[in-house]
């Protein structure tokens, strides 16, 4: 499978310490996949054709959540262990894939913007998740979170 | 001085509340609004002395929010917070009186930059 970047690590980097107001560091890695990941954001361009998608894996999506409005991280590794977002941590994390366009924009023709979030236990959409398998353009990422932790996140260009 | 932040996400609210704070503007008092309809209807009662909006928002964007103040003759001084931003947008964002247009995400120099003349 092909490698891409849609930003830098530094880039990558960058974008969620100033999201979160954390310390950030970011590495290749990210083995997760649409079927086993937890939260999922579609990016379309201006006439609503699917361009890029986000993908997080639940320690992501809790931490990342809990960051970014300075929820104690026991909140979020409570959310790892029970396996599901509260409310509170889910529109957080609709808010994180929001301002995370800015990772694909740099790339992108024309400018995108965030059209759909799908959170646990809402599924992927099945030709959704066929069409992230198939695309060659995409790249993983480990992310850990000062004084949250560790998760898995992987950006697709379709 | 008084700050209004219009933002229909609440965690938004909360990032611009958090980056004025990391900005030095921490000492102002801000208020919150959720869409352009119940902003206006803050600024008529509070009368802020800075307007940070959205862009993109239900029953009365940021965009239409700007054109009824000024409409109104109200010349509050007011700026763009928004993750998608266009030329076209900025056009329109400075033909009606925004200050400035700032992209999501936003650092603490931003906003002290673009708002330290406005704060002081």
């Amino acid at each position: 499978m092909a490698k891409f970047s849609a930003s830098s690590t530094e880039k990558i980097t960058e974008t969620f310490e100033i999201i979160l107001g954390k310390d950030v560091e970011i590495k290749e890695g990210g083995d997760i996949t649409p079927n086993d990941c937890c939260s999922a954001a579609i990016y379309v361009d201006n006439d609503g054709k699917m361009q890029a998608a986000c993908l997080f894996d639940l320690p992501l999506s809790a931490y990342t959540s809990a960051a970014l409005s300075m929820i104690n991280a026991d909140v979020a590794n409570d959310a790892v262990q029970e396996g599901a977002l509260s409310n509170n941590l889910k529109e957080n994390l609709y808010e994180i894939f929001n301002i995370s366009v800015a990772l694909f924009n740099e790339r992108a023709q024309t400018g995108i913007r965030i059209k759909d979030v799908h959170i646990s236990p809402e599924k992927i959409p099945a030709p959704l998740i066929s069409m992230l398998e198939k695309s060659p353009a995409q790249s993983g990422y480990d992310m850990s979170i000062d004084s949250y932790g560790n998760g898995k996140l992987r950006l697709y260009f379709l | 001085m008084n700050i209004l932040v219009v933002d229909d996400s609440k965690p938004m609210r909360m990032l611009v509340k958090r980056t004025l704070r990391m900005a030095g503007f921490g000492d102002h008092d801000v208020v919150e609004a959720g869409d352009g309809a119940e902003a206006f209807e803050t600024v008529m009662k509070n009368r802020p002395d800075l307007v940070i909006s959205d862009w993109n928002m239900p029953e009365m964007n940021g965009f239409e929010f700007l054109t009824k103040l000024r409409e109104e003759n109200i010349g509050v001084p007011f700026g763009f917070v928004t993750t998608e931003i266009t030329p076209d947008m900025r056009k329109m964002a400075s033909d009606a009186g925004a200050k400035f247009l700032i992209g999501k995400p936003f650092t603490a120099e931003q906003f002290e930059k673009e708002l330290g003349s406005i704060l002081g």
